[in-house]
């Protein structure tokens, strides 16, 4: 039998230099808006120290909109750039779904702020329940 | 399911995506080096009334449910991958 060694989970070997920094930030409270524009999404921000490295972006939304045919943009906003943007539209008033985005970027040591924005798509208002941010920091 | 991926060059009023009712989801990476505003059924432009969604570059934007035409205009000629996943029969 072969051994299987995922280098990121042997936290025994590497206490000293773990191989992966894991923040998250979470919320549940109801939200709305009615921007036409980028605006951000409360309590979802993350500001973190990095060195250079790849990191992983997760987030997952539960968005609606209280008019049909009209929808919700939620974009991945690192350091003021926009960098990844999903869009759900309601078939139905107030129909809700979950944008989930996930991708990995590089980035160069020091500060940086990974956050999500939001913003009705065409018109209506849209509505955010339960959400998450999750940024994982892969340390070669 | 089947993952269509095409590299396709845009610029103005450039329909990237035909109708398709058997579609299920879409993304388009944008790392032409321009950016690019993105319409629905419809033409755009990057500014005015009919200014479309804009798609910065280096950035992404993924679509479920969306089954009708997909613009991009763009100032300057570029290329940008276009991911289709298709229900198929």
């Amino acid at each position: 039998m072969g051994k299987i060694m995922l280098r990121g989970m042997l936290a025994s070997e590497h206490e000293a230099t773990p191989h992966i920094q894991a923040l998250d930030e979470t919320a549940g409270d109801t939200q709305t808006t009615t921007s036409t524009g980028l605006v951000d999404m409360p309590n979802m921000s993350i500001t973190f120290n990095s060195g250079t490295h790849t990191v992983l972006v997760v987030c997952s939304v539960t968005v609606s909109n209280n008019t049909a045919g009209d929808g919700v943009v939620v974009a991945v906003v690192i350091d003021g750039v926009n960098r990844h943007q999903g869009r759900f539209m309601a078939a139905a008033a107030n129909q809700a779904a979950v944008i989930s985005l996930t991708r990995l970027y590089g980035l160069t040591a020091g500060s940086h702020t990974i956050k999500l924005q939001w913003e009705v798509y065409i018109g209506g208002t849209a509505t955010v329940t339960d959400r998450s941010l999750q940024v994982l920091e892969l340390k070669p | 399911m089947v993952v269509f991926s095409q590299v396709i060059t845009a610029n103005v009023a450039t329909r990237v995506l035909a109708r398709n009712p058997k579609r299920a989801a879409y993304t388009i990476t944008n790392f032409s080096g321009y950016d690019f505003h993105l319409g629905h059924d419809q033409d755009v432009r990057d500014s005015g009334t009919e200014m479309g969604h804009k798609l910065v570059n280096g950035s992404g934007w993924e679509d479920e449910f969306w089954k009708g035409e997909v613009w991009l205009y763009g100032t300057t000629t570029g290329t940008v991958t276009i991911d289709e996943v298709v229900k198929e029969e």
